[in-house]
């Protein structure tokens, strides 16, 4: 059992010294160069991928902008015809319950009334 | 490019503090990086594809890649362990996508039969006739001195089966490099 052990790790150091062996000192002039030229290769597409998103969400915001104004236009119309019932809703007991326990909901989670 | 430190100034500097530099988007910081480190990242790749122009395209990838991923980081001293994952993982993308692999150039090893490039040509073509799996394993154990454990996170497989891969794929390599004559560069 000690004899396999010990020709086992005499294989594994045979081993190891081949892959010690076969490590080469490379010239790296011609790699940096590539690297460096793939990295300013890289940072171009990536110039050029930000313009494009940048018109793409120009294009977008321009073609929704009419719609979202109008439909922006017509809730706050619509909140201003129903602001005096909502008003007497709020100013109701039952109104005014409700916001306490939003606002108690709101403390708790934000953990102001936690201890220490 | 920004320059943080004088170009005769990067290599008293230590690694972390360049690493920390690049994370703050230094690239000649980076490239100092790239400089100390294509040696051990070409060598492992060539180990794992045995084809110097892919090893070397798979490198320059994982540089690339490594630059463009660095703010991401969570320690600068995990960063030499971090770029090996990165290589790694680009050659198990390319070993999927294209399983075949080339013959081994045996005009390069009559050409230049010095005893090194023999040697290293042996092992490579041993280490070819692993399967892919066992070749990581082996290589990472035997080209980058990592444990058992730290090739299972790296590699994500099992701790059993990687123990396994390194004591299967060191008989085989043994066998193979026996084959390939290892006598003569004993």
């Amino acid at each position: 059992m000690t004899m396999v052990t010990r020709m086992s790790d005499e294989m594994n150091e045979k081993l190891l010294a081949r892959f010690v062996g076969a490590q080469e000192r490379l010239p790296d002039a011609e790699f940096m160069q590539t690297v460096l030229a793939r990295m300013q290769q890289a940072r171009r597409l990536r110039g050029r991928q930000r313009i494009a998103m940048i018109v793409v969400v120009a294009s977008l915001a321009a073609w929704i902008m009419p719609s979202v104004l109008q439909t922006t236009a017509a809730v706050m119309r619509s909140v201003a015809e129903h602001a005096p019932s909502y008003e007497a809703l709020i100013m109701s007991p039952g109104g005014w319950a409700v916001s306490m326990l939003i606002g108690f909901g709101v403390l708790l989670r934000a953990g102001a009334l936690r201890r220490g | 490019m920004t320059a943080a430190l004088p170009a005769d100034g990067w290599a008293a500097a230590s690694e972390i503090s360049m690493v920390l530099l690049a994370m703050n988007g230094d690239d000649a910081a980076y490239g100092e990086l790239v400089r100390r480190r294509q040696n051990a990242i070409r060598n492992l790749l060539r180990r794992l594809t045995r084809d110097t122009a892919l090893a070397d395209d798979l490198a320059q990838q994982t540089f690339v890649q490594g630059w463009q991923s660095i703010r991401g980081l969570k320690s600068p001293a995990a960063f030499a362990g971090w770029l090996r994952k990165l290589a790694v993982n680009f050659w198990l993308q390319h070993a999927r996508s294209s399983p075949q692999e080339l013959p081994l150039e045996e005009d390069l090893r009559v050409e230049h039969a010095t005893a090194a490039l023999s040697r290293q040509l042996d092992l490579d073509a041993a280490l070819a006739e692993l399967s892919r799996d066992v070749r990581l394993c082996i290589v990472l154990a035997y080209n980058e001195g990592m444990s058992h454990g730290e090739i299972s996170r790296l590699t994500s497989m099992p701790l059993g089966t990687v123990k396994s891969h390194i004591t299967r794929g060191s008989a085989r390599l043994r066998e193979l490099l026996h084959d390939y004559g290892d006598a003569h560069v004993r």
